[in-house]
Order: C-alpha cells, then structure tokens, then sequence
C-alpha cells in the first residue's frame, strides 16, 4: 500500500493501480476534467499507463467561470 | 464578419463568464449580448466541491467558441501547463494566456509572457495575450508568433476605461495588421465604443456587465457599444477642428445683412 492525496485528500492504495483505475472507483469520471499529478498535466491517452509513488499529489481540474 | 484566428465571427464582444449572480443570468447576458466567444477558467477540485459540471452544462449549448484563460499563474511554466488542460478538456487549441506579475494591479509579466506565448505557438495554440499597452512588449510578442494581443485599458475589474489613449491608439496605428482586442478595464459602453473608433477589433469584457444592476441590459448595451464603435469607424469621423464653423450656411438668411 502507499500513500498518495487526491482533492487535498490522503488516500490508501495498492501500489500496482493506474490513475484510470483511482479515477474509476472514485467515480471522477465524463470528458470535462483535466488531471494533474505534483503539479504536472497527465494527458488523458496516459491515464491506464500512469502509476502512483508514495506521496504523489493528485489534482483533478476543471472547467470554471472565468474572465 | 470578421477573422479571428482560424475562425470567422459576426460579434467583436468578447465576454467573460464570471461573477454573475446566477448561472441562469450568466446565460441570458450572453444571448443578450449576441456574442460568439465566451471565457472560461480552471480550477481545482476541491473536497467540498462536487464538480464543474453545472457550469460547462450551462455554457455547452449557447453555441459560443471557448476561450479557456490561464488566470491565477505568475510563472510561464504553470501557464503552458494549465493551457495543455484547457486543450485537452475544451477541445480547443485557444488560448488566452495571462502571465501576472503583480498581484495588487494584476498587471501581466512581459517577461514571462513572451516564454509562455513561445512555448505555446511552438506547441500548436492560437495565443491571446493579455498585455500591457507597451509597444515593444507587443513587438515582441508578435515576433514568437502571436497573432491577437489583447492589451489592458485599465486594470482588470477596475471599470476605469482606456486610461492610456495614447499608447492605445499608438499601438493600433504601429501595428496595423494585428489583431487588437482590448481586455480588461472596460466599464462602460462608451469605453467600448471608443476602443473601436480607433480600430481595434473587438473588447474582451466580464466585470462590467457582470456586476451591472442589470446585466442582461448592460450585456445588450454593449452589443450596441461595439456595433456603433466599429460602425463609425468604418464610417471615417470628421477630423477635430479648433474653431467653429457654421454647419448653416448664412447667405440669404432673412437677417443676413445685419451680421
């Protein structure tokens, strides 16, 4: 197990899950999002090949009013 | 009709999303004001926010280009990477980049601005710039590729108006072929009328109709504003002149003798 945050949210997880599977069980799902991990941009076509390190810090990003 | 970029739009009022009282005021204004391209942000979810699905559904279907905006950052490396999430989830290779460089006046960091818009041309994005009215800094911006700058009038959400006339039309004038869209400052129509009799393309605005008393009257009142502004340039206005001159001609004027 290590441990990562996710919305400013530690969470517990095995090791071997890639974002796709985190995003799926935490039903972050739909086109309108944008992922960032330690503040880097994670382009969707890497979703299922992305795997987390202790510590890592997940952002989900989205679409807001803005000027 | 009008060119921007790689697309053709019927309104030069470009309006922002932000600060109305209620999403369903937010799209009225937007009809209202007839315009073709909106601008939106991106956040961070937070735990105590569900998501920003209640916004994109309610800008989805008004038919409007999006125009995502880089807001918040103060280093061109956090702009390239939050333009690369604008692309990826607006579907859009538009982007309206602002770089800070003072978070008191929020005016933009020319310095950080030019490597950010470099980076992102190089990347494949159409770069709005918001700038400052420095000439050089326009230049330069130019010279990595940009092709709209939108220079300030005044200080973002201050309401102040074309506060630098001079530097304003000089830019218009030392850079003909450009397209200028003048963002930020405008708080009244007549403000974007006059950006438009000097030539400018278009005006970027939120704040104003945003916390007008009305703002679905104000955003119509500003589609007005930009059509009347770009009428009259086209138009050609008179030149300004010292002294009076009779617009009645005074020959065979029943007292013409007494004069």
């Amino acid at each position: 197990m290590i441990k990562i945050t996710l919305r400013d949210q530690p969470l517990m997880l095995e090791k071997h899950l890639s974002l796709s599977a985190v995003l799926h069980q935490h039903e972050i799902k739909g086109e309108h999002f944008a992922v960032a991990i330690n503040l880097t941009f994670v382009p969707r076509s890497d979703y299922d090949k992305t795997f987390f390190k202790e510590g890592d810090v997940v952002d989900i990003i989205l679409p807001m009013q803005g000027g | 009709m009008w060119q921007l970029g790689d697309k053709t739009f019927s309104s030069r009022l470009l309006l922002g999303t932000a600060l109305y009282p209620s999403l369903s005021v937010m799209q009225e204004a937007i009809v209202a004001s007839e315009t073709n391209i909106i601008t939106v942000a991106l956040r961070r979810q937070s735990p105590e926010m569900k998501s920003g699905q209640l916004f994109w559904d309610a800008i989805r279907h008004l038919n409007c280009a999006i125009l995502p905006n880089t807001a918040g950052c103060y280093t061109a490396n956090d702009a390239v990477m939050l333009a690369e999430m604008a692309r990826e989830l607006f579907q859009t290779h538009w982007i309206k980049l602002e770089v800070i460089g003072d978070e008191y006046t929020l005016q933009p960091d020319a310095f950080e601005l030019v490597k950010a818009a470099k980076i992102l041309i190089e990347k494949g994005f159409e770069v709005f710039p918001y700038c400052t009215d420095d000439l050089i800094l326009c230049k330069r911006l130019l010279d990595v590729g940009c092709r709209i700058l939108m220079p300030w009038a005044a200080p973002i959400g201050s309401g102040k108006g074309l506060i630098h006339a001079h530097d304003l039309i000089t830019l218009r004038v030392r850079l003909p072929d450009a397209t200028l869209i003048i963002d930020a400052g405008i708080g009244k129509p007549s403000h974007a009328v006059q950006a438009l009799e000097w030539g400018y393309d278009g005006v970027l605005l939120n704040t104003a109709v945003a916390l007008a008393k009305n703002p679905v009257e104000m955003a119509r009142a500003f589609k007005e504003g930009v059509h009347a502004g770009r009428r009259a340039y086209l138009a050609g206005m008179m030149e300004e002149r010292n002294m009076a001159h009779p617009s009645t001609a005074l020959i065979d004027t029943p007292f013409w003798h007494q004069v």
